[in-house]
């Protein structure tokens, strides 16, 4: 193994190796993520509802996930003569390419976060926007007066809760001191290090609400509610395309999960076990969160969706940020 | 048939359709073909959509969000039941009832033959009349609770709709140990029933009282104090009074609107007078109040199973072998129950022949959806699925 | 709507939440938010509790769920202990002209030496059997019963039940005749029998031939 990686630094150079490295790592953690993901909800989901879930392929299902995925790889991909062709084969790439970069600014352990900057939460924001983007450019390009109706719906939910989500965020950056994730997690480690859960509670409570909202998940899923009357910003897509789409989902609700595991949390903290398996136990547990809202509560109305984040976590999170940057600076 | 006719002349010259014009068959009323000069839109909600609601197309026409025309375009399910009621003896429409309406299967058996017995004077022993009256009122638990899930499904809720049915299993278990079917009866025959319940009926019912006593908890708190649903429900698809009367709206749509009418109680039969129940009603009209009489109707069902299972009597439940070949009595007769949907109304034409002349089945959804046709215009895009689901229609009823 | 609460009380009913009431003011709405999170709350606890709870699904094939006695399936004969184990279809038709869905098919032949038919063939078209029970109803030697399986299927679009089918090895009908002559004979003695008890309800001897009624009846 590590002559593998002093033939590959001698030859690639040292950032070129750990861009490759860090590629493979990524991808592979992608892919099985998604894997368990599909196979997690669909278990939880049978359970809460008193049944077992998928059982009859590997052990409790396991390989059930697998076979979806080579039966959807050989669904025809049927594209429909009236759309924006190069839009409309774009848009997956679009909303999943940004994933993959965000992945690399987690910190899966104190000192291991790929691309270490100084600035590493402005910039999962920034590109969370992106990935906005290839949804609203499948919805656009589908030429479907329902499917635009369903990809708007969603650009006004995501841009309506990505204020929350930044002012809860801020109230940690506030006690933390740095934009920096790795510097967020540091404060949280050590002797005198709390996690900002016990600091931060309501703006947890904040973010959580607004993650699952820009991850287009239930309670907040008018994007892509089957059983509404206005179809999802999907409609349109079929096999490979389709599962793109929810491939970028997937990870990005490992993302938003990670910066929560990250913000307030502890990140990597914790005794005994590595730090990446701590921070990769936070993150299920969270996610658990995620699934668990959605196989209990009904969907919200669109209105009142957009109420939720206007009127309500909007002024909230604004408290919150005035309290902490109040009480920070009498203490 | 023309516009010349006079049924569809009525139609043309009734106040609502003059500026729409009058009616074709086949084509969409002129209302929904218009080019949409005011900016409007319309919206096909096809007759296949993943709303759990039979094969119902809705035809809208939209103002940014608000519904300024809807139309319902029935006859997806229509399989000409009316007409094998003509083709055969009595006997032969004893499977029909139930697939009128097959939620509430085992009410509308008991019906058809409550009708025929009141028509010809064909006596039912007394055991017979409280196990109909008994498995009836598990058929409106069942029915609720499979209402209760697809409501929830509507809203976007996956979990209470699969506790529903886990619940509404027990009552299909039930029901079938006793009659041999699950969902669509042919269990009453004229005179009685065709079968008597097992020995265990008796203490598996009450096993069943008791754990759905409990699973109602679980769904209060799951459901009805949650606030999401809450907010979906409240204010939200109001009938008024006069629209439910207009339309002959029954049923708890109607007694959630104010109107205690309940044929149980304003036309009893089977072992209803002996009963003692209560029919709830509420006044506000919207989505939770049809919710809530729902509930309470199903926990007065419960009460009323338990009093039939105590003062179930010995004897026949029937003649030996079911009765097939009746003898008719010239006329017109009409017997009507309570269906878990509004009161579902049999009227049978019977002259000399062992075949029926006509027999007309009046179901209630049919009622109810021309009422929610009324009052969806004005209302959001958004809640028309979940006043759609609120007032529980059953398509192939409507269409038999 | 209070009396149906009070009365629904007295069997143990469940405490229903009510109707949410619109806040009004600053205080009314924090107290509306507060109660709002406390619901969702709630109800995550019912879900966590199912998530460990008991589960109901039966795995099918692994395991075969076991219907009830009077459960419905296809119509088949019944094989009668004092027969030999054979049907005794007579082929009188009444089945397939009572069927409302016209799925029965029966021929019979006359036995040799005797009035009795047997039948030849009995074919029911499944697909479209409503299981209405009414060829059962008016069969005149209760030769008919529901079968039990539930995993029914056919794999063409012809694809008839043969009802005779297990009985294709019984010995030809003229062996038979004795049974199925016997076993009639045992079932009017019986019918009169019992006429005869519901009209003189004290025990006596089984009144003359003369007095009993006609054997026919085509009602039970």
């Amino acid at each position: 193994m590590t002559s593998l990686l002093e033939t590959l630094e001698g030859t690639l150079g040292a950032w070129a190796t750990n861009l490759l490295l860090g590629f493979v790592i990524l991808a592979g953690l992608i892919t099985v993520n998604a894997m368990f993901m599909v196979w997690f909800e669909r278990k939880v989901a049978g359970w809460v509802q008193g049944r077992l879930g998928p059982m009859e392929h590997g052990p409790q299902g396991t390989l059930q996930t697998l076979l979806d995925v080579i039966k959807l790889l050989g669904k025809e991909s049927i594209i429909p003569d009236s759309v924006d062709r190069k839009v409309f084969l774009l848009a997956p790439v679009v909303a999943f390419l940004p994933a993959l970069a965000l992945l690399s600014l987690l910190p899966y352990d104190a000192n291991m976060t790929m691309t270490d900057v100084e600035s590493g939460l402005l910039l999962i924001f920034a590109f969370g926007g992106v990935s906005l983007m290839g949804i609203f450019m499948g919805a656009w390009s589908s030429n479907n007066k329902f499917a635009l109706l369903g990809g708007m719906r969603a650009v006004s939910q995501n841009i309506a809760y990505e204020l929350p989500l930044l002012l809860s965020a801020m109230a940690v950056v506030l006690c933390a001191g740095s934009l920096n994730l790795g510097d967020i997690v540091a404060a949280q480690t050590g002797a005198d290090g709390l996690w900002f859960i016990f600091l931060q509670p309501v703006a947890l409570g904040i973010y959580l609400i607004a993650a699952t909202a820009e991850t287009n998940r239930a309670p907040f899923d008018i994007p892509e509610a089957e059983s509404e009357l206005v179809a999802g910003f999907h409609t349109e897509y079929t096999g490979m395309g389709f599962a793109v789409f929810f491939l970028a989902e997937y990870t990005y609700m490992f993302i938003v999960c990670g910066v929560g595991a990250t913000l307030f949390l502890g990140g990597g903290d914790g005794p005994v076990l590595p730090g990446p398996v701590w921070f990769l136990l936070k993150v299920y547990f969270l996610l658990f969160l995620m699934v668990m809202a959605r196989w209990t509560y009904p969907r919200l109305r669109f209105d009142q969706l957009m109420n939720l984040a206007w009127k309500f976590l909007i002024p909230l999170s604004l408290i919150n940020l005035l309290a902490t940057a109040a009480i920070l600076k009498l203490v | 048939m023309s516009v010349e006719s006079t049924t569809l002349k009525a139609y043309a010259e009734h106040p609502r359709t003059p500026e729409y014009g009058a009616l074709r068959f086949g084509t969409l009323t002129p209302a929904l073909e218009k080019a949409p000069e005011d900016g409007t839109y319309f919206l096909n909600m096809g007759p296949q959509h993943p709303s759990m609601h039979g094969v119902l197309r809705l035809l809208l026409r939209l103002d940014g969000e608000m519904v300024v025309h809807c139309e319902p375009v029935i006859g997806y399910s229509h399989r000409a039941h009316e007409k094998m009621a003509e083709r055969g003896i009595f006997a032969q429409f004893l499977p029909n009832p139930s697939r009128m309406d097959y939620l509430g299967g085992m009410i509308y058996n008991v019906g058809y033959c409550q009708a025929v017995e009141r028509a010809f004077s064909i006596e039912v022993p007394e055991r017979a009349r409280v196990l109909r009256t008994l498995c009836c009122e598990l058929n409106r638990i069942s029915s609720h609770l499979l209402w209760f899930g697809t409501f929830l499904l509507d809203l976007g809720a996956f979990t209470p709709f699969l506790l529903a049915f886990q619940d509404r299993e027990k009552i299909l278990d039930i029901l079938d140990s006793a009659s041999g079917s699950r969902l669509t009866y042919c269990y009453a025959s004229f005179g009685g029933l065709t079968l008597d319940i097992p020995d265990d009926f008796a203490a598996r019912t009450r096993q069943y009282i008791k754990e759905q006593r409990e699973a109602f908890h679980t769904y209060h708190e799951l459901v009805t104090g949650n606030v999401i649903f809450q907010q979906r429900c409240e204010g939200v698809g109001v009938f008024s009074k006069d629209t439910v009367l207009s339309y002959g709206m029954t049923g708890p749509n109607a007694r959630a609107s104010g109107i205690a009418y309940d044929v149980r109680k304003a036309e009893p039969y089977g072992f209803y007078p002996e009963l003692d129940f209560e029919v709830p009603t509420r006044e506000e009209g919207d989505c939770l109040a049809r919710y809530f009489v729902r509930f309470e109707e199903m926990e007065q069902s419960l009460r009323m199973v338990e009093q039939c299972l105590d003062r179930l009597p010995d004897g026949p439940v029937g003649p030996k072998k079911p009765l097939v070949r009746v003898k008719p009595k010239p006329g017109e007769y009409y017997h009507c129950v309570e269906s878990p949907r509004g009161q579902f109304g049999m009227f049978i034409v019977a002259d000399k022949n062992p075949e029926p002349w006509r027999i007309k089945a009046r179901t209630p959804s049919f009622s109810n959806l021309s009422a929610m046709a009324e009052m969806l215009e004005g209302t959001m895009v958004a809640d028309t699925i979940a006043i759609l689901g609120s007032i529980d229609i059953v398509m192939p009823e409507i269409d038999r | 709507m209070t009396e149906a609460q009070a009365v629904a009380n007295t069997s143990a009913a469940v405490p229903v939440p009510g109707r949410s009431v619109r806040p009004t003011g600053m205080v009314g709405v924090l107290r509306f938010m507060i109660r709002a999170v406390l619901t969702m709350f709630v109800g995550l606890k019912v879900t966590l509790r199912k998530l460990v709870g008991p589960k109901v699904t039966v795995q099918y094939p692994h395991e075969k769920p076991v219907m009830s006695g009077a459960f419905r399936s296809a119509i088949a004969l019944v094989s009668f202990d004092d027969l030999d184990g054979t049907h005794d279809c007579i082929a009188c038709d009444a089945c397939e002209l009572i069927c409302p869905s016209y799925c029965i098919t029966v021929r019979g032949e006359r036995m040799p030496d005797s009035k009795k038919k047997r039948a030849t063939e009995f074919l029911v078209d499944f697909s479209t059997c409503s299981l209405c029970g009414l060829c059962l109803a008016v069969c005149p030697t209760d030769t008919l019963k529901y079968s039990s399986g539930y995993d029914e299927a056919g794999y063409e679009r012809g694809w008839m039940h043969n009802l005779l089918e297990p009985y294709a090895d019984d010995p030809p009908a003229e062996d038979l005749l004795a049974l199925l002559t016997a076993r009639d004979e045992a079932k009017r003695a019986a019918r009169k029998a019992a006429r005869v008890a519901k009209e003189a309800p004290a025990p006596a001897a089984p009144s003359t031939p003369d007095t009993a009624a006609p054997a026919e009846s085509d009602d039970g």
